[in-house]
């Protein structure tokens, strides 16, 4: 007959769970009192933030001069922490935004996580601009286009480092409006069910008065399409906006078309690396492997190969450019990156964003979690070397040889580091502690009822025969 | 409407009901409510207690927090009696002479009475505007707070003057008229203090002067002195020269008076398109020196190996076989360039303080016809005094001395190579005085510290070459209770009158005479004293003069004392001088002797000098200019060795040479002559120099030797062992070192990508030929469809500032660096930041090899390439800010906005030149850049700050402004005499100090300016032109003369 028929997509919700089972177990955790393993967990971050915020209390009070950072290399470890979080903030908003519109129901039951990754992400990513400056007590508001009694004193609207700040603000905004819109249903749930007074108030508060009448869903439905709308172009302009930072300059290596797409494919794949990571763990401990099922973890597994091969072909492409372009500036940038003196880092980006990822081909591979998370540990620390690569390698042998300089980070740039990762585990085991890490009711319009709630009841009141 | 009109609307209106009138009337009209709004009653300060209490609420609260804030209290006390010519606000410019430094003329910029910069004076004849780093840097040292302020006495005992004079000169009588007395000091030109020194040798006829310099030149004057009263040493005239042969002279960097030289050796090698010529310079050297650096042919030879060239130089002249050609015929070379220069057309000059070396040198020149044309021995330079056979038995004299005197900071205990033993009789002498500014190794030891004046503080005079005289007046009074040792000596000596008042008589009696144009010695002594310079006649009688004036004044010296007449002050006497057939043959005995051995250099440095200003941190903190090293002295070793034995920069190594040794880093050089190693002397100073100088470096002096009666700077059989440590050095540029040359990085064809990078894009050059040929040679410059651009270019209708520096002349020494960093008011940050990379020179001085590092035959070349901030018209910084801190002017300038600046650093990222310097820390009034940031930290040393300038804040973007200050005020100052800015007004701060006048600067929209010209030279071209940043700052490109030969050519 020839008309192809696409396969049945396997069930995205299995075990049999009623809704029932679902909002069970997404709030046994939120509404038990918190175990051990959580407290730990906790500790540890909160351990890594302070780490974090004595180093920054340091550097702001000391001066950059603090990190490694000299005349030829004005940014490193800064830059490429920003560049990397506002990465993998990427792929919470496109799973909601995006998986949304193209009627990925799959995205159910991992946008949740995924988009308060984003939104842990980006405030992990605001940080670094805002520190790395030498005056940021200045600087934090005179980025802004605000108003002012300062005669023509007015931001540069050239300058990418502007665009940045619009960029950011408006998807860190966008994206936190987003998540919480869908955890309003949610919170509503659990208010409904808490027991305790505080509890009562406080996810009632956080409920904004939901009371699921089919209005209330119509115009939810509504805004929800209507915010997913908009956040589709952030996904594809943010980082846009974030590689011309380099793209719009005029050091070599730094200088190049290519940049937009790459770096929106670079931040795809890190964001389901990061989201890979923390939901292998998560379906695990919070026992949700039947609504974060294999085939979701699998379905990123394919996005990470497919985006881990694009950033594969881009630094291809980057080389064959610096070559053909016969640009001498070019080519030795480009050959600097493989074979200079950071050699070691632009290998491990290429073993961890390019080789490793084709793992994925395997579907033995594909559905070990052992190997998904390690595979994801490495898409992460790649692609954390990717920016560092871009960075340090082309500023550290730019045009003119007397200035040529190395760099080496100091601790304080590494408890930096480590603080920011405080910052984002300890909201993200915040979240997963008082909030419903997954979208309760967005997973329940998956399962394929045996018996609809009517029939639920009429099995109860037996009298009532059923159609 | 009045009553019973003829028709009525209404009841109303018949009865002219009187609303109804009201309303009538206003139905159509109504008034706007200003009369309202501006009535008396709304206008007026109308409050009730209600707003009163606001008001007043708000105002006591409004105070109350205003006075949390503390203010800081500053009092600004107003002249009571305003001096002459001190208007606040408005610099002042004094001539006057350093009495360092050659002597060189000076210009001081005063600032509300506080000298704050110091440039070359350009109407003195010796230096002509140029000025070297070390004069301009001792700026510095007036400010010190480590100076002494007050005298001290035995014992630690401060002492007032008055003391010192009575206790010092009763001791002095108490010794009676035969005591031997030695005044120790450095070379002093000037006839004021020599005079001096007679009048205290007339009234202690025991005493006996010795002069020396701790880097002699000791037997060039010997084999130039005439048994005047001074020692002589030639004038050199190197802009006539068209082939000039250094033979390990560092003539341009450190060797008797570099800025004199360069101006000349500067407008010998300048390329006028009209008439291409240059003189061609050959080099023989042991390791690269500054001058080697700017050779056109430069061959390293070890110091056995330059004796032998010595003596075949002169055996080729005399038309004998040659004994020893040098790598690739060198010697040969230089012999027959020689020859063809023709008489009279050439100069060899020789470094080395040996008297057969410097015998056989002034056979040369003889033979070449050179005295009378390219050696001027009518004006002789009186710059080199110091005389070795006087310091031979130094300690012996001092032993059995009466009383020694150190004048001037003299200071053997550390720059003598007998120190340790100085140190060990110095305690024993009865006697023992030291003049020093702040305590030194010298002083230390004596029982009386006297605090010495600086030389802005002082009246004095010089005379650097023979007629040529300048004046030294203080520009401040002293800053703390210091008398300058002139002063001094006059009371000692019995005179009440001050030194000034010597000098006086002595210029009325011996040198207005000497034809002065003006009609009384007063209007002569206020002319000189402005000019700070007079030119007197050498021709005649003047010499007759002066020698019978001498004889007449100190008659009883030679009489009285036989010991001085035995040994006078001066180079007649000593061991009598060998002919040159002998010395040639004594310079070929030590060739077979040492041509095996592995030999040890100690050389002066263009940085640091002898290390008298070691306590100064701009001089520490100015990169070598070869090595590019600060804040240290290091073993310099031959890449070669270097290599073979896998040693690199840094690496912790003892050198062992004649049973002593010191522990250096090594850093590794190219071009330095094999199994010969050097190192700088001026470092090692310890904790007694200053904080700053406090554990800097190793003192070499120590290893100075004594051959045929003058001072050595080379020993033999030396060795060099690692300790297995390496430390990091603070370069200011550390790759295009050997680093990429070697096979570690890439290896050769490496090597050529970068050195084609550089001759590309950077530093073009060409051959004198090849220019000769076509005014573009070397020039290729981006074709038009390469140079598109997205932007408008900026609109400068005024003025549009642009430099040129002419790559040709620059020495590559750095004297600008200096100039800029004093100007414009430039942190220095220390050793740890400046290994960090992190120097924050506004102006760096660019150096790259070419050619083999391994190389001994003179295949590997050198270039420099001053670099500041280019003021691009297309600027990619300014682009790029999100504040708009740094943005462009419409006179062409790109203007760094501090106060606007929050520090993202993406415009010194973008930056191709990186040239952008930013302020990792707050580097004013920061404990932790105490010692090395002295003129920001200080009390004291911040006197010696820019007020036109902003210091600048932690966490800000900084770079070269192209002296916006300065231009601003010479705007001003042609403003006020209402006329147009002219040329002559132009200069930056490096400009200025550039003894080379390789920089030019000026206005690009003035169609007769000098720069306008220079924009129109085919030589013109810009650094990474390809970026289309379209620069201010145009390179010339640097030419070199290949002389006879093109295949000299490493690239060929």
């Amino acid at each position: 007959m020839g008309h192809y028929t696409s396969p049945i997509r396997a069930q995205e919700v299995t075990g049999g769970l009623t809704y029932h089972d679902v909002t069970e177990s997404v709030l046994k955790p939120l509404e038990s009192k918190p175990n051990k393993l959580w407290l730990m967990a906790t500790g540890l971050s909160m351990v890594a933030l302070g780490i974090g915020l004595f180093c920054l209390g340091y550097t702001l009070w000391v001066g950059i001069g603090t990190w490694g950072l000299n005349k030829t290399i004005g940014w490193a470890f800064d830059i490429t922490n920003f560049v990397f979080w506002v990465g993998i903030g990427h792929a919470g908003t496109l799973i909601s935004a995006i998986l949304l519109l193209f009627r990925q129901t799959w995205r159910n039951s991992i946008n949740r996580s995924a988009e308060a990754m984003t939104i842990f992400a980006v405030i992990c990513a605001a940080v670094f601009p805002v520190i790395h400056m030498g005056r940021p007590w200045l600087g934090a508001f005179w980025v802004l286009p605000l108003p002012n009694t300062r005669g023509p004193l007015w931001v540069n609207f050239n300058s990418p480092l502007l665009w940045d700040v619009f960029a950011i603000s408006t998807y860190f905004s966008v994206s936190l409006v987003f998540w919480y819109l869908g955890l309003v249903p949610d919170f509503a749930t659990v208010r409904d069910r808490a027991k305790g007074k505080i509890a009562k108030l406080a996810y009632g508060g956080l409920a904004l008065g939901w009371n699921g009448s089919a209005k209330t869903w119509y115009r939810f439905e509504l805004v929800s399409l209507i915010l997913a709308g908009l956040a589709t172009p952030l996904v594809l302009s943010v980082h846009t906006i974030v590689s011309f930072d380099f793209a719009t300059s005029v050091i070599p290596g730094w200088h190049t078309t290519i940049f937009p797409p790459y770096f929106v494919a670079g931040a795809i794949f890190s964001g389901f690396g990061m989201v890979q990571t923390l939901l292998v763990v998560m379906r695990k401990v919070y026992k949700l492997e039947h609504m974060i099922t294999l085939q979701h973890m699998e379905a990123m597994a394919y996005i990470i190969l497919l985006t881990g091969s694009l950033v594969g072909i881009a630094y291809t492409t980057e080389f064959f450019i610096a070559w053909y372009s016969g640009n001498h500036f070019e080519s030795f940038a480009f050959v600097n990156r493989a074979f200079g003196p950071y050699w070691w880092s632009y290998w491990i980006m290429m073993s961890c964003n390019v080789f490793t990822p084709q793992l994925y081909w395997f579907k033995k591979i594909r559905q070990s979690m052992l190997a998904t998370f390690i595979l994801s540990i490495f898409v992460n620390i790649g692609m954390w070397f990717e920016r560092f690569v871009i960075i340090v390698t082309s500023l550290h042998r730019d045009y003119l040889p007397s200035s040529w300089a190395m760099y080496t980070p100091t601790w304080i740039e590494f408890g930096i580091l480590l603080g920011t990762f405080g910052i984002f585990f300890t909201f993200f085991f915040l979240f997963a502690k008082f909030f419903p890490v997954v979208n309760m009711f967005e997973v329940k319009t998956l399962i394929k009822v045996p018996h609809s709630p009517q029939e639920e009841y009429a099995e109860q009141h037996a009298e009532v025969p059923i159609g | 409407m009045g009553k019973h009109e003829e028709y009525w609307n209404g009841l109303e209106q018949y009865n002219a009901d009187s609303s109804f009138q009201k309303t009538q009337k206003d139905e159509f009209q109504e008034d706007l409510p200003m009369e309202d709004s501006l009535s008396e009653e709304s206008l007026g300060l109308k409050s009730n207690r209600r707003d009163f209490l606001k008001i007043f609420g708000f105002g006591l609260t409004a105070a109350a927090l205003t006075a949390c804030v503390e203010k800081p209290v500053r009092k600004a006390v107003p002249y009571v009696n305003k001096p002459e010519n001190v208007t606040p606000g408005r610099a002042e410019w004094y001539a006057t002479t350093a009495s360092i430094g050659a002597g060189i003329g000076i210009l001081v910029k005063s600032r509300e009475g506080r000298p704050i910069k110091v440039e070359g004076n350009r109407m003195h004849k010796l230096n002509k505007g140029g000025c070297d780093a070390i004069v301009e840097a001792s700026l510095l040292n007036l400010y010190d707070s480590n100076r002494l302020k007050v005298s001290r006495g035995p014992s630690s005992k401060m002492m007032k003057w008055g003391a010192v004079d009575n206790e010092i000169m009763s001791k002095l009588e108490s010794l009676g008229s035969g005591a031997k007395i030695l005044l120790v000091g450095h070379s002093d030109s000037g006839l004021a203090s020599k005079r001096l020194v007679q009048k205290f040798k007339a009234k202690y006829p025991g005493t006996k002067s010795i002069t020396y310099d701790p880097v002699s030149n000791y037997a060039l004057a010997k084999v130039h002195s005439d048994g005047g009263e001074y020692m002589q040493v030639p004038g050199y005239h190197f802009e006539k020269a068209k082939v000039i042969v250094g033979l390990d002279a560092d003539f341009l960097g450190s060797w008797i008076s570099p800025t004199e030289y360069t101006k000349g050796y500067a407008k010998g090698r300048k390329v006028s398109e009209r008439n291409p010529t240059m003189s061609r310079h050959i080099h023989f050297e042991p390791r690269m020196s500054l001058t080697g650096s700017n050779a056109d042919l430069r061959v390293p030879m070890k110091p056995a190996q330059l004796m032998a060239a010595i003596a075949g130089i002169h055996e080729g002249l005399i038309g004998g076989a040659i004994t020893w050609k040098g790598p690739g015929n060198a010697v040969q070379r230089a012999v027959r360039e020689l020859r063809k220069a023709g008489s009279g057309n050439s100069l060899v000059v020789c470094g080395v303080n040996d008297v057969h070396a410097q015998t056989v040198v002034k056979a040369i020149n003889e033979i070449l016809g050179n005295y009378g044309s390219t050696i001027d021995m009518d004006r002789p330079s009186y710059q080199v005094q110091g005389n070795d056979e006087h310091m031979v038995n130094f300690v012996a004299e001092l032993s059995h001395a009466d009383a020694v005197i150190f004048l001037d900071e003299a200071n053997p205990v550390y720059d003598f190579r007998e120190g340790t033993e100085v140190a060990k009789v110095l305690p024993k002498v009865g006697l023992s005085v030291a003049f020093v500014s702040k305590e030194n190794e010298t002083s230390k030891l004596c029982q009386y510290g006297l605090a010495q004046t600086h030389w802005l503080e002082e009246w004095g005079d010089a005379q650097p070459r023979k007629g040529y005289f300048g004046i030294r007046q203080p520009l401040v009074r002293p800053l703390y209770d210091s008398r300058s040792w002139q002063d001094t000596l006059m009371v000692w000596s019995g005179d009440n009158r001050r030194f000034y008042d010597l000098i006086r008589e002595v210029w009325e009696n011996e040198i207005y005479p000497r034809g002065a144009k003006q009609a009384t010695f007063r209007s002569f002594w206020n002319d000189t004293v402005r000019d700070g310079f007079f030119e007197a006649d050498v021709h005649g009688s003047a010499h007759a003069t002066e020698g019978a004036h001498h004889a007449a004044q100190v008659p009883a010296e030679h009489a009285e004392d036989e010991e001085a007449a035995a040994a006078p002050d001066h180079a007649s006497a000593g061991s009598p001088l060998p002919d040159p057939a002998t010395s040639r043959a004594a310079l070929l005995a030590t060739y077979n002797k040492n041509k095996d051995t592995s030999e040890f250099v100690i050389y002066l440095s263009t940085t640091m000098g002898t290390g008298r200003y070691a306590n100064n941190p701009w001089l520490q903190e100015y990169p070598d200019p070869i090595t590019k090293v600060t804040w240290d002295n290091y073993i310099c070793v031959p890449y070669v060795n270097a290599k073979q034995e896998g040693w690199s920069d840094g690496d912790i190594a003892t050198l062992k040479v004649g049973g002593k040794s010191v522990d250096l880093p090594i850093i590794v050089q190219p071009g330095q002559a094999a199994n010969t190693y050097a190192i700088k002397v001026g470092y090692g100073r310890g904790d007694i120099a200053g904080k700053v100088a406090k554990g800097v470096g190793k003192n070499v002096y120590p290893m100075v030797g004594v051959e045929n009666g003058s001072f050595s700077y080379v020993s033999q059989g030396a060795s060099v062992t690692p300790k297995g440590e390496n430390i990091r050095m603070a370069k200011t540029q550390t790759f295009i070192g050997y680093e990429l040359m070697s096979d570690g990085e890439g290896g050769d064809g490496k090597r050529k990508e970068i050195e084609n990078r550089v001759g590309d894009y950077i530093v073009k050059e060409t051959t004198l030929s090849a220019y000769r040929k076509s005014r573009v040679a070397g020039n290729k410059r981006p074709s038009g469809h390469h140079m598109l651009s997205l932007w408008n270019i900026h609109d400068k209708k005024g003025h549009h500032w642009a430099m040129a520096i002419d790559l040709n002349a620059c020495t590559g020494c750095g004297s600008c660096i200096v100039s800029c960093n004093v100007e414009n008011n430039i942190a220095t940050v220390g050793r740890e930041e400046v290994a960090n990379r992190r120097e924050m020179h506004w102006l760096r001085i660019d150096r790259y090899y070419k050619g083999d590092p391994a190389d001994q035959e003179g295949k590997l070349e050198m270039v420099h390439q001053p670099m500041m901030c280019q003021q691009c018209d297309n600027a990619p910084c300014e682009t790029v800010c999100p504040v708009l801190a740094t943005v462009h002017s419409d006179e062409g300038l790109n203007q760094q906005v501090y106060n606007r600046c929050i520090g993202t650093r993406y415009c010194a990222n973008n930056c191709p030149y990186k040239v952008r310097r930013f302020n990792w820390f707050s580097y004013y009034w920061n404990d932790d850049f105490k010692d090395v940031n002295v003129a920001q930290h200080d009390k004291i040393g911040r006197l010696v700050l820019n007020p036109d300038v902003t210091v600048r804040a932690r966490g800000v973007m900084e770079k070269c402004s192209f002296c916006v200050q300065r231009i601003q005020d010479m705007k001003l100052k042609a403003k006020v005499e209402g006329r147009k800015l002219n040329d002559e007004d132009m200069k930056t701060a490096c400009g200025q100090s550039c003894p080379a006048d390789a920089v030019v600067f000026g206005d690009l929209n003035d169609t007769s300016s000098e720069i306008y010209k220079l924009y129109h030279n085919k030589r013109g071209y810009h650094a990474l032109e390809d970026v289309k940043t379209l620069p201010s700052v145009l390179y010339l490109t640097k030419v070199r003369n290949r002389g006879e030969d093109e295949s000299e050519n490493p690239t060929t």
